[in-house]
């Protein structure tokens, strides 16, 4: 990438040309990408750098929306041949020696390397201060396993009709798990700090301390107890239950698919104290962007309000598909792959409970401080989520804590099963999967109480 | 003169060697859904990966062909200066070969057999079929600056399938199958595979009825075994060994699993549908035992981490999706029980007791693949001694994965594949006795 992208945005333009010129009476819309990314990605281990790779890379893409779906062609080299490639044009219009001129072998992309892009020292040094903080933290702490993606990624979208735009991408998302041991007993803690912009952003010391805490918290774990309990779940990343439970099966494709909430606009799904957004814009959250991937601006978007479904999240094709129009999230991991709608950052709504008198409040049950992943069947709204770090409550306090184990339950219930929103929130960071393509999603919002959840206990 | 030339020419001006991965990429990708071809596309990626070796350091970039191979080399011996001292470098005799992949196209699929697949996901009067499919050609090339030149060429094809069937309840059932063609897939998915699905997707949109007693005998589908062993991925290699974080870590012939389980890595085995001649590091593929008869036989090993443990490497170095340096990670894991296959059916007539048949689990995924701890959301058939067979729904199944291989002793002969990142694993359906089952 040259400094000021002046040959993205050219390539790009030439891209959108392309597509004008080649335009079919069965396309609804058509929008050319191009994303340059320059990431440092590795695996930090015994306190040092155990893997580590530079990766420099200049995709471009097209796509075209049509009533019945959409079609799309993408590529690592700027080639003409990118538009001819989609159906219904390739062989109407590319003459033979531009099709001769795919298969041969690449010549120069004309892209360069700026190796100072790669703030390796900075990384480095950032993994190092996380080592020795959970490592001071107790002695149990043996090992602090860290993997790490540090990127600065930009993109050039252009739509037919429309000008090209350009958007920062550039985060830092880092895994870090904790192995402590004592007396035979092996915990691992787990925490994923990410930021939008630089890793300067993130406090490495804070990190290695709370991932420490949460691995050395798991040895004295008993088991997980089985059954439906009332789970108070911590704020920031716990969010990702709403995620998982909630808002998947709002997302268009899913809507498309009659998922859970599919035809539910207008109606009542959750308590009224629950208010859930999907929000582009929340400053250093890893799921924020101004322009979505298919050149949408970014909005905020309510699903949910006060207890109504207020809207589903759509990108290009499946808004035409639904007769709506675009909520700006059409999202990709990189331009060589077709855009899905995906959430930006989920946020709940904060409310007006102290976390301390949700704990109190709750005689029996659960509080799940810190949490993995999750899984949803979006046409049944069945999920379930990883609590990685859990506590017993018994009498309104909080009391051992517990092996990880699985939550379980349906999003309907979820939703109209919260009884308790805190007044604490916090912004969380995670990677969300779907048909292959991961990307950045923020989680934010305060600590809840869900009345009734299944509790998947612990190995027998 | 090829970009890997390039880059190895580039290092040679620098004073340093290189070695040069490069991937040429081609994929198409299917969505039918309801009897229309939903989403198609094409992609194209040419990516060299390179590392480039000054003195006793190595540094390692990942770039798009056709970048500036000097910028290339540069930034990666930037990248050695920042990094610990690199293993010694990999010495291979200088050999050339062409080993050339299946001569047919692997990524096409002919107008027939897109029917077809249009045809089976025809929307019935109570369910539908999604199909996702992606097939791709690899074209991979390994030269370095001693002379080592190799090429091969492979296909792979691979479909996600969507079963969603709406009875008493919405029930929906998610697989994925692989195969070396995209016309092998159609033909796999079209002679039964998806018939099977449907018909469990179709069994659990009954009414479900609850799990009144715990059940002894549970017998785990090829589907969710395989999903479940892949907790061992992580763990059989020598990496994992040396940084403490494998529970497998033990003296070489130590029982770690029942008498009746082997476990071996071998993406030459007809059940691994992927076929390479060599790892991203040049070693040849050969079969690997990990644990046979329920022995610790040894552990994979990379060009690195041979050099660490002392041992041999095993042609398991492997970059990640976006070329990164080479890790170890299996090619193909399986799981072979030593004893008859027994069926749900056979169980209950021998042993006179219900059994659990869990068809499908969610939540795998986010298993501890460092202590082996697993729960996950699932459902599945109770068979009932009187030959009912009612559905179970909203369980949860906890356990240890070391736990299962200790306990291994019978299986179904359905054998599963599935992928775990990059991996194949492929594991039978499995009775387990130390699963908590929870409703």
């Amino acid at each position: 990438m040259d400094r000021d992208g002046q040959a993205e945005l050219e390539l790009c333009g030439s891209l959108l040309s392309e597509l004008q010129k080649s335009w079919r009476s069965d396309w609804r819309s058509a929008t050319a990408a191009v994303d340059v990314g320059s990431t440092i990605r590795g695996r930090f281990v015994d306190s040092e750098i155990d893997d580590l790779t530079l990766h420099t890379s200049r995709h471009s893409a097209v796509r075209a929306v049509t009533d019945a779906g959409l079609a799309f062609s993408a590529d690592t080299r700027p080639t003409s041949d990118l538009v001819g490639r989609l159906p219904g044009v390739a062989n109407d219009r590319l003459p033979p020696a531009a099709r001769a001129a795919f298969s041969a072998a690449p010549g120069s992309t004309g892209f360069s390397v700026l190796a100072d892009s790669f703030p390796i020292g900075d990384v480095q040094q950032w993994l190092r201060r996380a080592d020795e903080s959970a490592r001071s933290y107790d002695p149990r702490v043996q090992q602090l396993i860290a993997e790490f993606d540090v990127v600065r990624r930009d993109i050039w979208i252009g739509v037919c009709g429309g000008d090209v735009v350009r958007d920062d991408r550039s985060l830092a998302y880092i895994v870090l798990r904790v192995i402590a041991r004592h007396n035979g007993k092996v915990a691992t803690g787990f925490y994923t700090p990410g930021v939008k912009g630089s890793i300067d952003n993130l406090d490495p010391i804070d990190a290695g301390r709370e991932v420490a805490k949460r691995a050395v918290a798991g040895l004295q774990a008993r088991p997980a107890p089985t059954g439906r309990f009332p789970v108070v779940i911590g704020g920031g990343r716990g969010i990702v239950l709403l995620h998982e439970a909630c808002c998947h099966p709002l997302e268009g494709d899913e809507v498309l698919r009659r998922s859970v909430y599919s035809g539910q606009l207008g109606r009542v799904v959750a308590a009224d104290r629950v208010t859930i957004v999907d929000d582009p814009s929340i400053p250093d959250a890893v799921g924020s962007y101004e322009i979505d991937d298919e050149g949408v601006q970014a909005q905020r978007t309510v699903l949910v309000d006060e207890g109504v479904l207020a809207g589903y999240l759509t990108d290009r094709e499946t808004s035409h598909r639904l007769g709506l129009v675009s909520s700006g999230n059409g999202r990709c991991n990189s331009a060589l792959h077709p855009p899905l709608p995906r959430m930006s950052n989920t946020c709940l709504m904060a409310g007006a409970s102290d976390p301390a008198d949700i704990i109190a409040a709750t005689e029996l049950g659960i509080y799940a401080e810190h949490v993995g992943g999750g899984e949803v069947v979006e046409v049944t709204g069945q999920f379930v989520f990883r609590v990685t770090n859990g506590y017993l409550i018994e009498d309104g306090k909080i009391g051992d804590p517990i092996s990880e184990t699985t939550i379980s339950g349906t999003g309907t219930e979820v939703l109209r099963g919260i009884d308790f929103v805190g007044n604490d929130s916090r912004v969380g960071a995670a990677r969300c999967g779907k048909f292959g393509q991961w990307v950045p999603v923020g989680v934010v919002g305060p600590t809840l109480r869900v009345s009734s959840l299944l509790v998947g206990g612990t190995r027998s | 003169m090829g970009y890997h030339e390039d880059i190895i020419k580039a290092a040679q001006a620098r004073g340093a060697a290189a070695e040069c991965w490069m991937l040429d990429r081609r994929m198409v990708e299917y969505v039918i859904r309801d009897g229309e071809v939903e989403r198609f596309g094409r992609t194209g990626v040419q990516r060299a990966n390179v590392s480039a070796r000054t003195g006793s350091r190595e540094g390692y970039v990942s770039c798009s062909a056709g970048t500036d191979p000097g910028q290339v080399v540069d930034a990666a011996i930037m990248t050695a200066n920042t990094l610990p001292t690199a293993a010694e470098a990999l010495t291979r005799t200088p050999r050339t070969e062409d080993v050339t992949g299946p001569t047919a196209d692997g990524t096409y699929l002919a107008p027939e057999g897109l029917q077809q697949l249009v045809k089976t996901s025809q929307p019935t009067q109570d369910g539908s079929i999604e199909l996702r499919l992606h097939g791709e050609k690899r074209t991979v090339i390994l030269a370095d600056s001693d002379g080592l030149d190799l090429t091969y060429r492979t296909y792979l094809a691979m479909a996600t399938a969507r079963v969603t069937v709406r009875g008493a309840v919405v029930a929906q059932l998610t697989h994925d199958y692989f195969a070396p063609s995209l016309q092998n897939l159609t033909h796999l998915l079209c002679s039964g595979e998806l018939a099977a699905q449907s018909e469990h997707a179709r069994l659990l949109s009954r009414a479900s009825q609850p799990l009144a007693h715990p059940v002894r005998r549970v017998l785990v589908h090829g589907r969710v075994a395989s999903r479940v062993l892949s907790l061992l991925c992580p763990a059989v290699g020598a990496d994992a060994l040396i940084q403490r974080r494998s529970m497998l870590a033990n003296p070489i012939g130590t029982a770690v699993a029942s008498p009746k389980l082997s476990v071996a890595d071998d993406m030459a085995d007809p059940r691994c549908p992927l076929r390479v001649p060599w790892d991203d590091e040049g070693t040849p593929i050969a079969r690997v035992p990990l644990i046979e008869a329920g022995l610790l036989k040894r552990f994979l090993a990379d060009h690195r981490y041979a050099q660490k443990a002392g041992t041999g490497r095993t042609g398991s170095g492997w970059r990640g999706e976006g070329g990164e340096m080479p890790t170890i990670r299996p090619g193909c894991l399986l799981f072979d029980v030593d004893s008859p296959a027994v069926s749900a059916q056979d169980a209950l007539a021998r042993d006179g007791e219900p059994v659990l048949h869990i068809v499908q689990a969610n939540g795998m995924h986010m298993a501890n693949d460092v202590t082996g701890e697993f729960s996950f959301a699932a459902s599945g058939l109770l068979h009932h001694v009187d030959g009912r067979v009612t559905t179970v729904d909203g369980l949860t199944v906890a356990g240890n994965v070391y736990d299962l291989l200790r306990t291994v002793e019978e299986h179904d002969g359905n054998e599963v594949l599935w992928r775990h990142e990059l991996s194949f694993v492929s594991s039978p359906g499995i009775w387990a006795s130390c699963l908590a089952v929870g409703r």
